[in-house]
């Protein structure tokens, strides 16, 4: 039996665009209603299969985008870099982004979402038909 | 297992469903596009269909089962359907009630029906004929819906439904009170019956002395709290048989007066402690729940056992989820 995630709300991505290596995503959680308090929000991403030990840049994106512009070669400002060790054999990556809480909730406007890259010597890619999500501790 | 239920909450369902599934490990997710006064918010997304409609390819990409409420889909012409299926995902329509009440079906069994909330038949049919074309399986919530519906599918469930006892701490009726409460609460006067209700209440005003209190356009959490106070609630009348509102008050150890059809009777659990009003006979079931404080004390108490019985959020996940693994 799995452990229970009843208080636990789960977000697919609103905006999501994958070329290769890198990964553009946003997840809209305005609509969590006022009224609750959020504890945690874990972003989970399935991560492509690598030989060697490798890097993952998580960094915030700074301004709007969507996914015909990137596709266009228009890519978004990213700042606030944090720098996550993967291993092979490793299948996802969690990240606690909680600090996005009140931001991403409360001023959607400044919700441009999180920018990850996978920094390896060898041609890989983030599955496209297994979308990131969050998960969301509520009380 | 990761679940997506959509797109219409209408009792609180969705939610309730989600939150059990949840509770058992299982990725459950409503994405409720259908907002009402009554303010459903439990365990799903309150959205719209454009924004869902958006991220559909994650969500179709996500999602191992597709639990659809209500005869609505992610495409008016049921597109969406298609795509789950040529995915290998699992599909399942739940129906409940008004979606599919087809007006020349009730008639035959019950002369009080009202189908006014309902399609006309003609669309029912349609939309049937084309969900089920990919929707080899639905779930409804008892035998007044099945008829509705059973010959367009290969195969249909009966879920009852689910309630969160949680919320519904027991208040049973108090044996020495002198003026019962009398509570009716309808969501559309029409469809419960309400104008023969209140009729059997103002004839029984000249003789009884009792209290009578219409609940309406109030939020789910503050109809609640109103219940707790009653002493005797009155459901449905016309549907034939009994819906969310009944099995709530029954949770709170209410005594309930709804409309069983006769030829219904025997499919519910022989403990239904709900004693059966139609048009006809509306009058007398309360007017002997008035005169009768024992019943009311006694009817609270069964029913509360019944809902913990058939009705708790456990007890449904579990044949969910038993319907689920054989899709």
């Amino acid at each position: 039996m799995l452990s229970s995630l009843e208080k636990k709300m789960f977000f697919l991505p609103n905006r999501l665009f994958v070329q290769g290596y890198r990964l553009f995503v946003s997840f809209n959680i305005a609509v969590i209603p006022v009224d609750m308090n959020v504890l945690f929000i874990a972003f989970h991403a399935l991560l492509p299969k690598i030989s060697r030990s490798a890097v993952m840049y998580v960094k915030e994106i700074t301004a709007d985008w969507n996914e015909k512009s990137i596709k266009n070669g228009i890519f978004p400002p990213c700042t606030n870099t944090r720098y996550l060790p993967c291993y092979p054999g490793q299948d996802e990556l969690i990240i606690d982004i909680t600090a996005f809480n009140l931001k991403w909730r409360f001023k959607n406007k400044e919700n441009y979402g999180i920018y990850l890259k996978l920094k390896t010597g060898e041609a890989v890619h983030f599955p496209e038909d297994n979308p990131p999500y969050l998960i969301v501790d509520t009380i | 297992m990761r679940v997506f239920h959509g797109i219409v909450e209408i009792a609180g369902q969705m939610g309730i469903l989600c939150g059990a599934l949840k509770k058992r490990g299982h990725i459950a997710v409503g994405y409720n596009t259908y907002h009402s006064y009554l303010g459903y918010k439990e365990h799903i997304i309150n959205t719209d269909i454009f924004e869902v409609q958006k991220v559909f390819q994650h969500i179709l990409n996500f999602y191992d089962l597709f639990h659809y409420h209500y005869g609505v889909t992610l495409s008016p012409q049921f597109d969406d359907l298609k795509q789950i299926k040529d995915k290998g995902k699992k599909i399942i329509m739940h129906h409940w009630g008004n979606d599919v009440r087809s007006y020349d079906i009730a008639r035959l069994n019950n002369p009080y029906v009202y189908t006014g909330d309902s399609p006309p038949d003609i669309e029912i049919h349609e939309k049937l004929s084309k969900i089920s074309q990919y929707i080899p399986e639905a779930i409804v919530q008892d035998y007044e819906v099945l008829p509705y519906v059973k010959s367009y599918y290969k195969k249909v469930h009966i879920l009852p439904i689910a309630i969160d006892l949680q919320n519904f701490q027991p208040v049973y009726p108090d044996i020495t009170k002198k003026r019962p409460l009398i509570l009716h609460a309808p969501t559309n006067p029409d469809f419960k019956g309400t104008p023969h209700i209140e009729n059997a209440i103002a004839q029984l005003k000249l003789t009884h002395d009792f209290d009578y209190q219409r609940i309406e356009k109030m939020n789910h959490e503050q109809v609640i709290s109103l219940y707790k106070a009653a002493d005797l609630i009155v459901d449905q009348i016309l549907c034939g048989s009994y819906g969310l509102l009944s099995v709530e008050s029954m949770a709170l150890g209410k005594p309930v007066i709804a409309f069983i059809r006769p030829d219904l009777k025997d499919t519910f659990p022989p403990d239904l402690p709900i004693v059966s009003g139609n048009p006809d006979t509306v009058k007398e079931s309360i007017k002997m729940l008035l005169e009768d404080p024992e019943m009311r004390v006694s009817l609270g108490i069964k029913g509360r056992q019944y809902a913990e019985k058939n009705h708790a959020k456990d007890v449904v996940a579990d044949k969910l989820l038993s319907i689920y693994a054989g899709l």
